[in-house]
């Protein structure tokens, strides 16, 4: 189990972070959904540890970041890497062994091409397939369904469900709801680094509207478009 | 320049006389110690001058300038880079190798420097994807130069030219160590610091000591009397390539290299300094990292 307990970041005096109090059980899917800008990625990247922090994340099976895979919203690519030494760099530095790479591309990607020159869509295809190999126990998914195209968006939902099964701990960020209410057992509504909302599958659609409903309106106004 | 100055905190003022200084003490160094500096020279500032050309720059240029104003902008962009080393030459009375290095600067804003590299260049490396890899697909012509060059120090019986080859090689591998990793390259390792970095200079002495093989071979063969001096000069360029290896994980900024490149002249100028440069590397490294590895 994962336990954020009072969280806060800051930017200097640009607090994007402010008292977050979330936990995280195996075998759960938690979705955070929230504006451009609400604090999404940050969160993400304090759970990993990646960006420092005010506060407390406990996890009870030891070390977090030793069991986490973390999808970025835009994976960089070192140049002049290949997609399968992208793969075996990052089963390396789990110190996982005798990994049979071509197996386990199962979006079929061209990995003995340099990485940096894939599409958006294959670069998360190939970073994704990158932290699955590595048999995380933990996985901080940030956007997976962007720019991926229909057919391995269907993949992906089947491997969220998989891992679920597995006990996993899986905790992503995503802007289309219909792959939330396929996958998600809760939701967490994040607005200018708040939690304003956590909900369970039945609250969804509330969350959904209080998201769209927001401002909408107000702020096409001003456009004045004509 | 100005920008990298700012990036690692000098003031630009006070940036531009130590590059100059440094510049000169270390150009007319090299020519007091180094055989054939003057070709050498030439090569170094040719190697200079179109490693600084960047690809994403040239795009920017060709965007918005018309087909000759960008030809002279990269003519001139180059000439500016060649010419501190052409002056140098020329107050060292190589008034020739000069001329041949402004002809050279004007040849490379010529040439096409890709952005994109597709063509996939085998690498002895890939069960350690590090910056081996990314290091040896960029500088993989020099290393046929380099074996070339061992060839003419038994063919010339110059023992220390054998030497140099062996060194270069080694300097080579450390410059595949100036650009810092992004945080998540870093963090994905299940390592502590001292374990990361344990690992990174274990990978950086098998892979070098793999690139420097051949050279080693020949010289213990052809010049055994003097293997334990070869020996001490691998050492020496070991030492060199650790320091390096923690340089790049003490320090996170741009305008690294700059720093890299001083220190490790003045290393290179007097080796002994690495004494008190390794262990302060090491120290920073791993405060440095435990952000990302704790």
């Amino acid at each position: 189990m994962i336990s954020i307990k009072s969280l806060s970041k800051s930017y200097n005096d640009n607090e994007v972070l402010k008292d977050i109090n979330l936990s995280f059980n195996p075998g759960e899917i938690h979705g955070i959904v929230g504006e451009n800008g609400a604090g999404k990625t940050t969160l993400f990247k304090t759970i990993a540890g990646i960006e420092s922090f005010k506060g407390v994340i406990e996890y009870s099976e030891g070390t977090l970041k030793n069991v986490m895979g973390f999808l970025q919203t835009d994976p960089y690519f070192l140049s002049k890497i290949t997609g399968k030494e992208y793969l075996r760099l990052l089963c390396k530095a789990r110190s996982q062994k005798e990994i049979d790479i071509n197996e386990k591309n199962i979006f079929d990607l061209p990995l003995d091409q340099y990485a940096e020159t894939y599409s958006t869509g294959m670069q998360k295809k190939l970073a994704l397939t990158g932290i699955l190999m590595q048999k995380n126990d933990v996985y901080i998914l940030d956007e997976p369904f962007n720019g991926v195209d229909i057919h391995s968006n269907a993949i992906i939902n089947q491997i969220l469900l998989k891992l679920k099964e597995l006990n996993k701990i899986i905790i992503l960020s995503s802007h289309i709801f219909s792959t939330l209410y396929d996958t998600c057992d809760y939701l967490h509504y994040l607005k200018n680094g708040s939690i304003l909302r956590s909900a369970d599958k039945s609250e969804f659609q509330a969350i959904e509207k209080e998201m769209q409903s927001t401002g909408i309106h107000h702020k096409i106004d001003k456009l004045n478009l004509q | 320049m100005h920008s990298a100055f700012k990036d690692f905190g000098t003031e630009p003022v006070i940036g531009y006389p130590i590059i100059v200084f440094l510049f000169c003490w270390m150009s007319l160094s090299f020519f007091d110690r180094v055989l054939y500096a003057n070709y050498i020279y030439i090569f170094i500032a040719t190697i200079f001058a179109y490693s600084l050309t960047n690809a994403n720059h040239v795009e920017f240029l060709k965007q918005h300038f018309s087909a000759a104003e960008y030809r002279k902008i990269m003519i001139l962009n180059n000439l500016i880079k060649v010419i501190p080393f052409a002056l140098l030459l020329v107050v060292k009375g190589f008034f020739i190798e000069a001329f041949v290095l402004c002809v050279i600067g004007v040849l490379i804003s010529f040439l096409k420097k890709g952005k994109r590299q597709t063509i996939i260049i085998p690498t002895p490396f890939g069960k350690e994807p590090t910056e081996f890899i990314i290091g040896f697909r960029k500088t993989f012509w020099v290393f046929p130069l380099v074996y070339g060059l061992t060839g003419i120090a038994i063919y010339k019986e110059n023992y220390n030219l054998g030497i140099f080859a062996l060194i270069l090689i080694l300097l080579v591998c450390s410059g595949y160590y100036t650009k810092p990793d992004p945080a998540y390259y870093v963090w994905i390792y299940d390592k502590n610091p001292k374990e990361f970095l344990k690992h990174k200079v274990m990978v950086a002495l098998k892979n070098s000591l793999l690139l420097v093989l051949p050279i080693l071979i020949v010289l213990v063969v052809f010049y055994a009397k003097e293997t334990h001096f070869t020996l001490l000069f691998l050492l020496i360029g070991w030492l060199y390539l650790i320091m390096y290896v923690f340089m790049k994980y003490a320090f996170e900024y741009y305008g690294l290299g700059i720093f890299q490149g001083i220190v490790g002249a003045l290393c290179l100028l007097f080796p002994p300094i690495m004494i008190i440069t390794i262990p302060y590397f090491y120290k920073e490294a791993l405060r440095n990292l435990n952000q990302s590895l704790q």
